[in-house]
């Protein structure tokens, strides 16, 4: 048993085929023209897509109810900030660093747009065609769909909370553990029993549900 | 018009050109006294470094000579005396030359009102041309729509990749999927000359440029072929180089200029090489040469060369402009050279190409 002792994260990341992946993350496009993005064309070829012309629910993208947000940054999000789509772009980062955000917009040309676009973690400028949006998705999926992404997140969250590296090591043995054995309940209330603080404890449950459906849990 | 020369229209002193050329200013002009001066030597006295934007220095004759430093370079003031700093100004000089007394606080305040002015000024251009360049939103919108419907079109098509689709598809709908892909390529294009920082939104990812540049001469096949150019890809290459998206604009603004450009009845021929870990490009084009006097400036905003005025009366100068700022975005530097020229020296092959890892 002395090696599970040193198992890492790292060693519990199994490939997954993209078109499994394509299936498993859930996409969604929030942008007032309904024409602007292929969301049909997508779901053909397998995408679980969904879009809103606004933001419909702010708590279902707080809880991380989409792997990917495709945000556009005007006429989406006017009753939550004045700043539009680049609010609740800031907002989703600060609350969740690893939600992957999209930023897509055709407003390119605006300087005083500029933190909207270096802020998300891809961006796609209007007018698109199906083969960018590909490109750009599972560039997303293939680099940040993944374990050691939402570890990282994890990890940030945790620092920031001023948990030592050897608590933090000890976490990560844990929780390998426990994805190694397919357990998701493990998996969670390890995650979980790290802190007391409820907000805390709630961010790092979004992370650990992301985990479970990168697993196909 | 430079930016300096602009300056010292603007200047209400005299000052003197690095070629030592006398420009009077809108209040004071050089008096006599400087203008028979044998020497002038004023830009002998400006050291390397200044360490003040106005700085006071005395020539051997004991006039002031002020350069004030701008981000375009210095203006010299000259044929002035300064009224609390010139001390080796002989009293006749000083006397004969009363009313070209200065004090370097009122030049000081020429260079702060100078910056003011210019800082008004930017904002309003670069509020136009957001403005100007929001208005295309309302096209944006339409293209997408038509986009969509061609997209959905050619996905009827049988075929197993996007890329065999397209290829499948009849005449008339590749047809229209290209000029749309073409204007949605446009259309982003007057982006980055309102945010050069555009170039470089998104991920870099890695690209097969091959596909790219050869994809940008499928587009413009039909423009090509209107022309009576004929376009060729040659060259063999599999490295996946890190780009950003606006790569594939840097790839439109020279396949398009080569197209423009060439001479009806010629080709363009665009190859895209392996080497190392990266791609060689080169896109040529046969048509009437850019001077070497001219190509320095050809990456300029707005500059069109006069061979680009004779072949196309059209135009905006912007498509190099554009390019740079995107090979500038990847690190890379597009570059230009002529070959064949005839013995007329007006007529040869344009050649740009870059290098990119």
């Amino acid at each position: 048993m002395g090696f599970l002792k040193s198992l890492r994260i790292v060693d519990v990341t199994k490939p997954v085929p993209l078109e499994e992946i394509r299936k498993r993350a859930k996409i969604i496009v929030i942008d007032d023209d309904p024409h602007s993005f292929p969301c049909e064309l997508l779901r053909k070829e397998g995408y679980t897509i969904e879009s809103w012309q606004k933001v419909e629910s702010l708590s279902r993208l707080e809880k991380g109810d989409f792997d990917i947000i495709i945000l556009d940054i005007g006429g989406v999000a006017g009753e939550y900030s004045p700043q539009d789509g680049l609010g609740v772009l800031e907002h989703l980062k600060k609350y969740n660093p690893s939600q992957i955000i999209v930023a897509f917009s055709g407003q390119t040309f605006d300087l005083g747009k500029t933190r909207f676009w270096k802020m998300a973690d891809d961006s796609l400028s209007k007018p698109v065609d199906v083969i960018k949006c590909k490109e750009v998705i599972d560039h997303l999926l293939q680099e940040k769909f993944t374990l050691a992404h939402y570890w990282e997140g994890l990890i940030s969250i945790l620092r920031s909370e001023g948990i030592s590296d050897a608590d933090m090591e000890k976490l990560e043995r844990r929780v390998a553990k426990a994805i190694k054995k397919g357990d998701k309940k493990e998996v969670m209330s390890t995650i979980n029993s790290v802190t007391e603080k409820a907000e805390i404890a709630g961010r790092l449950l979004l992370i650990a549900e992301k985990i479970a459906t990168l697993f196909g849990w | 018009m430079d930016l300096l020369a602009l300056y010292r229209y603007l200047c209400p002193y005299p000052t003197v050109d690095l070629e030592n050329r006398f420009q009077g200013g809108f209040i004071l002009s050089h008096p006599r006294y400087c203008v028979k001066c044998r020497l002038k030597k004023c830009w002998d006295l400006v050291p390397n470094e200044l360490m003040e934007p106005v700085t006071h220095l005395e020539c051997k004759i004991g006039m002031s000579v002020i350069p004030v430093k701008f981000e375009a370079g210095i203006v010299l003031i000259n044929g002035v005396i300064e009224s609390l700093l010139n001390r080796s100004c002989p009293p006749s000089i000083r006397k004969a030359h009363r009313s070209h007394k200065v004090t370097i606080d009122t030049i000081k305040r020429w260079r702060s009102s100078l910056l003011n002015v210019g800082e008004q000024v930017d904002a309003f251009v670069n509020k136009s041309v957001v403005e100007a360049i929001a208005s295309l939103h309302d096209i944006k919108t339409a293209t997408n729509l038509v986009f969509r419907n061609a997209e959905a079109l050619i996905g009827q098509v049988p075929g197993t990749t996007d890329d065999e689709k397209i290829e499948n598809a009849s005449p008339s709908l590749k047809s229209l999927y290209k000029s749309v892909s073409l204007l949605n390529t446009r259309l982003n294009m007057s982006s980055f000359v309102s945010n050069p920082q555009a170039a470089s939104f998104g991920n870099k990812r890695p690209i097969p440029v091959y596909r790219i540049m050869d994809r940008m001469c499928r587009l413009f096949e039909e423009t090509a072929t209107t022309k009576g150019v004929k376009i060729y890809m040659s060259g063999t290459s599999f490295n996946r180089v890190l780009c950003y998206d606006s790569f594939e604009t840097l790839a439109l603004v020279l396949v398009d200029n080569a197209v423009k450009y060439s001479k009806p009845g010629e080709s363009v021929n665009v190859s895209v090489i392996d080497a190392g870990r990266g791609v060689k490009v080169s896109v040529e084009s046969k048509g009437l040469v850019i001077p070497v006097e001219e190509s320095e400036q050809i990456f300029e905003r707005g500059y069109r060369t006069t061979a680009a005025k004779k072949m196309a009366s059209s135009g905006s100068g912007l498509g190099l402009y554009i390019a740079k700022i995107i090979s500038d975005a990847h690190k890379t530097k597009i570059q230009y050279e002529v070959r064949n020229l005839n013995s007329k020296g007006d007529f040869g092959t344009n050649v740009f190409f870059f290098y990119m890892e």
